[in-house]
């Protein structure tokens, strides 16, 4: 089946500040928050991009619904290019593309009572006024949310779970066909966000839903993903079916991050890390691995090479000079999703 | 008082926002109703052996006397709120809407129109208030609307530049890139979600603007250069001062329309306290 | 006998809508050389707590009652100076946000002797040669010791926060969420380095956190504190493994474990109680799958069994059956249709 989205050799950088020397020498320092990024998502696959602060995983889930504009790359999703949208068409691919924000209590502007909210995307798109009441209840009833009195208060009158099933609420209500969660239960009460998990895993199978799942969490991602892309420092350092990726992690980052959740439970594993001390910097990533000095395996070749994105398996794809490409495959293919 | 306080999203429990609005309405229905209770303040009056009655101290006719001229200070000090409340709101309006809209736009686009407009709004703070003023009403006459044009071009860039700040703050809010994502476009981002949050700010910045205008105003028709033709509190003072009422210590000329500055100025900061407590809700410790 | 021995703590916040009951039934215990997790939800009055053992409450905050009975002497109610004197000596505070620790206009260094000065008596040199030490203790660099906090990376900053804490060997330190902030990597090297020194150093640790893996992975004994009220406490492994409270059972359910496949989270229905004007009875009854008409009226005494795994729940001499039931997740589920 053909990708829904599609994306290739996308980057981002963004300035950074300059020390006197640099303003004088005229040089425009940057860092690469996204660097040459290559995926593919099939139609109602549900992807999670794992990945800690600062690896570009949130700027790549903007740049897919064109809330900044990519440095290098192309991304298409579904008929659309983004690169060439504005206007009308901007305003199309807004229906078809939704963004689930992580902090529900700044999502919803507090001037406003959440009907209104809610009725902004509706209003927008031009949906005639008398559709509103009705597009508005089946939303609802969707994020389980009963009883429309809600729709009179305003968000600081609202739980933190319950605003987030309003936000979840107003990204669904134009139908979309692709959505960004970006860390969608991460200020929530642990509580109240199984709650929201479970209905982000019922919605995808009930709407078919193309997806992708931004987060810090493995174990979150796991649970609404089946495919996990992993980035580390601006690049994706490894793709594959999530269970494969947790039980047996190819690229030493994946295998250190891993190694680090701690389990809800008294015997767990307390061994060190598999890693050398250093700290992640993007701004030090130089023209080889951008993992080199953290792994534990680092060779010669990492310092110069940074190793590309090649599938080593079905479905398994990963960027470690240790992975051999598998044999059948020509380096730098992409891997087809895995659903 | 309550629904006044509620429709200038004042706090009630604040005692001098209370008394600020109170000064203000008690001046505006003066203003209001200034031909019921003055005569007409350009009248030369004579007494009733038929001198002119100048320079008469308080009394019941004349409750706060004559001027050297025979002339009912009184009923000027009630005709002078006029002018006064006229330049002082649409003066402040005027910096207001200005400044707001510019902040709004060099807030939120950004860029190269933000460059121009806040190179445009250093130079503004840069030109000197009275040589300003002085030149404007030698090119354009001393009129009421000059002087509002010369108060409103020299006070819209400290508003254009709070509300710049402001808006930067706001559209990096998520609810803002959530109204993007839902397809809003600029325009209403802009009305819907960044201008109603900065208008308790403008609000602000609109109760300080009427004090400085009315300050303003006072001083520039105190030096000679306001309008001629009508009777301003600025006006009176100036009177005052060149017949030497100071001198002769007829305080009972002087003291009101002073005071009466003074009096609206402080209200207008006593509203904008009530409304830094609403922006900055610490400031209450 | 513990180092630290808290009954009965109750703590008000005024606030605009009325008199808050922030922390109502505080009770716990932290023996010598122990870590104790103090868990629950925000807003469940475990920071309120723990930053109460200090002494240093807000403003709007009163102590209603209770005692705080630290190496046998009440502070609570003892003079205040004397409760002062311990901290920094005895006890010392490790913040959520090591960003508020650390005063960004100073170098590091400079903060972490300017404690052992001041507070600890030390000469310049002695000074400078401990903060060496305690650097390279909690795995800094001594010589990045003249840089100032925003050159350090969160987890440094954490690290920093650590060293100061434990800057005169005090006997308990009490930490607010110390690795919230950080990524999963620098989390578990943070966590590793704290239960590293905690064990060579002998000292206690009071650990808050909303992270019931943090407490699994670090803590001996954990304290389960709901709606400003501590409602079941006892060592890690005997409160995940049997738990005895029903929101002790809901709030394991709630966590996805990484080496368990499949499964489905159970929420738990509803938000926790308005602390002006909490519930009658039990407070965690209006949310609970199991509650009866008793749960609704009287509050459940916090009662404490032989092996010293307390519970305060009515029915907690059923725990081993509901706790069976509180794995099915349909249990929650039927109580989540009538609550948003």
């Amino acid at each position: 089946m053909d990708a829904y989205v599609h994306v290739s050799g996308l980057s981002k950088t963004f300035p950074v500040s300059r020390d006197i020397g640099q303003v004088l020498r005229g040089e425009r320092p940057v860092v690469h928050a996204v660097r040459s990024v290559d995926f593919s998502i099939a139609p109602g696959e549900t992807v999670g991009l794992l990945g800690e602060s600062g690896c570009g995983k949130t700027t790549t889930g903007r740049l897919l619904l064109k809330l900044v504009e990519p440095t290098e790359g192309s991304i298409r999703i579904g008929d659309k290019v983004l690169a060439g949208l504005s206007g009308e068409s901007l305003r199309g691919f807004r229906r078809d593309a939704q963004f689930v924000f992580q902090n529900p209590f700044d999502a919803l502007n507090p001037r406003i009572a959440i009907g209104r909210s809610l009725a902004e995307p509706l209003i927008n798109a031009g949906i005639p006024r008398e559709e509103h009441a009705e597009r508005t209840r089946v939303v609802l009833e969707r994020v389980r949310i009963r009883g429309t009195e809600l729709l009179e208060r305003y968000p600081h009158e609202m739980s933190g779970g319950q605003l987030q099933r309003v936000v979840l609420a107003r990204a669904l209500i134009l139908e979309p066909r692709f959505i960004v969660a970006d860390e969608p239960v991460s200020m929530l009460d642990v509580s109240v966000r199984a709650g929201i998990l479970n209905l982000m895993r019922e919605l995808q199978d009930s709407l078919g839903l193309t997806a992708i799942y931004i987060s810090h969490d493995l174990a979150l991602v796991r649970y609404v993903a089946r495919r996990t892309l992993v980035m580390y420092l601006g690049s994706l350092v490894e793709d594959g079916p999530t269970e494969d990726v947790i039980h047996e992690p190819l690229h030493p980052y994946t295998k250190a991050l891993i190694a680090a959740v701690p389990l809800p439970r008294v015997t767990q594993t307390r061994d060190p890390l598999p890693l050398r001390p250093g700290t992640p910097d993007a701004r030090k990533v130089g023209k080889g691995c951008p993992f080199v000095n953290r792994c534990p395996a680092a060779m010669a070749v990492c310092e110069i090479e940074r190793p590309p994105l090649v599938a080593v398996a079905a479905g398994r794809r990963v960027a470690c000079h240790l992975m051999p490409a598998a044999p059948l495959r020509a380096a730098g293919s992409l891997a087809p999703a895995a659903s | 008082m309550p629904s006044l306080m509620r429709a200038l999203r004042l706090p009630q429990n604040d005692p001098l926002a209370i008394i600020g609005v109170t000064i203000y309405v008690v001046f505006l229905l003066v203003a209001l109703f200034a031909d019921v209770l003055a005569s007409d303040p350009f009248e030369i009056l004579f007494t009733e052996d038929g001198n002119l009655a100048a320079n008469l101290p308080p009394s019941l006719a004349y409750p706060l006397g004559t001027t050297n001229l025979g002339r009912d200070i009184f009923s000027q000090l009630v005709i002078g709120t006029r002018s006064a409340f006229l330049v002082g709101l649409t003066a402040a309006g005027a910096v207001v809407a200005l400044g707001t809209i510019v902040g709004l736009v060099s807030g939120y686009f950004g860029g190269l129109t933000d460059q121009i407009l806040m190179r445009l709004a250093d130079i503004a703070l840069g030109i000197p208030f009275l040589p300003f003023v002085i030149v404007l009403a030698a090119f354009l006459g001393p009129q009421t609307q000059n002087v509002v044009l010369a108060i409103t071009v020299l006070l819209w860039p400290n508003t254009a530049r709070v509300i710049r700040s402001q808006v930067l703050t706001l559209r990096e809010r998520g609810f803002v890139e959530a109204a993007r994502v839902a397809g809003s476009s600029d325009l209403r981002i802009i009305r819907v979600h960044i201008a109603p949050n900065i208008m308790p700010l403008s609000l602000l910045y609109g109760s300080i603007a009427i004090g400085w205008a009315i300050l303003t105003e006072a001083s520039i028709s105190f030096l000679g250069f306001g309008p001629s033709d009508s009777i301003s509190w600025g006006g009176m003072l100036q009177d005052a001062y060149a017949s030497q009422a100071l001198s002769r210590g007829s305080y009972y000329w002087f003291i009101p329309p002073g005071l009466c500055i003074v009096l609206v100025v402080v209200a207008g900061f006593f509203i904008s306290r009530g409304y830094e407590e609403i922006l900055f809700p610490k400031l209450k410790d | 006998m513990s180092l630290l021995r808290v009954r009965g703590l109750a703590i008000d916040y005024a606030t605009k809508g009325g008199t808050l009951h922030a922390v109502s039934r505080g009770t716990l215990d932290v023996g010598a050389a122990e870590v104790v997790g103090l868990v629950g939800e925000s807003g469940c009055g475990k920071t309120t707590l723990a930053r109460a053992l200090t002494g240093i409450v807000p403003r709007n905050a009163t102590f209603m009652g209770g005692e705080i009975v630290f190496e046998g002497r009440d502070v609570l109610n003892g003079p205040p100076d004397a409760w002062r004197d311990l901290l920094w000596r005895k006890i010392s505070f490790v913040p959520q946000s090591s960003m508020n620790a650390l005063d960004p206009v100073y170098r590091v260094g400079a903060q972490m002797t300017e404690v052992l000065r001041l507070r600890g008596g030390m000469g310049r040199a002695e000074a400078a040669t401990r903060s060496e030490e305690l650097f390279a203790m909690v795995g800094l660099d001594p010589r990045r010791a003249s840089e100032y906090p925003h050159q350090f990376s969160g987890g440094m900053r954490q690290r920093a926060a650590i060293a100061m804490a434990l800057a005169l060997h005090p006997a308990l330190v009490i930490a607010d969420e110390p690795v919230t902030a950080l990524d999963v990597i620098v989390q578990r090297q943070v966590l590793d380095t704290l239960r590293d020194l905690q064990s060579r150093l002998g000292v206690s640790v009071l650990l808050v956190t909303h992270d019931i893996s943090v407490v699994a992975y670090v803590c001996d004994r954990v304290v389960v504190m709901y709606a400003g009220e501590v409602i079941e406490s006892g060592t890690t492994r005997a409160v995940l493994e049997a738990p005895r409270h029903p929101y002790t059972m809901g709030l394991t359910n709630a966590f996805p474990d990484l080496e368990r496949a499949g499964g489905t989270l159970a929420p738990i229905a509803g938000a926790p109680p308005d602390l002006r004007a909490p519930p009658q009875g039990c407070r965690f009854a209006p949310r609970c799958p199991f509650a009866q008409a008793r749960c609704r009226a009287e509050t459940p005494p916090l009662t404490i069994d032989a092996d010293g795994h307390a519970s305060a729940c009515w029915r907690s001499d059923e725990a081993a059956a509901l706790a069976e039931n509180a794995k099915d997740p349909s249990t929650w589920t039927l109580m989540s249709t009538s609550a948003a």
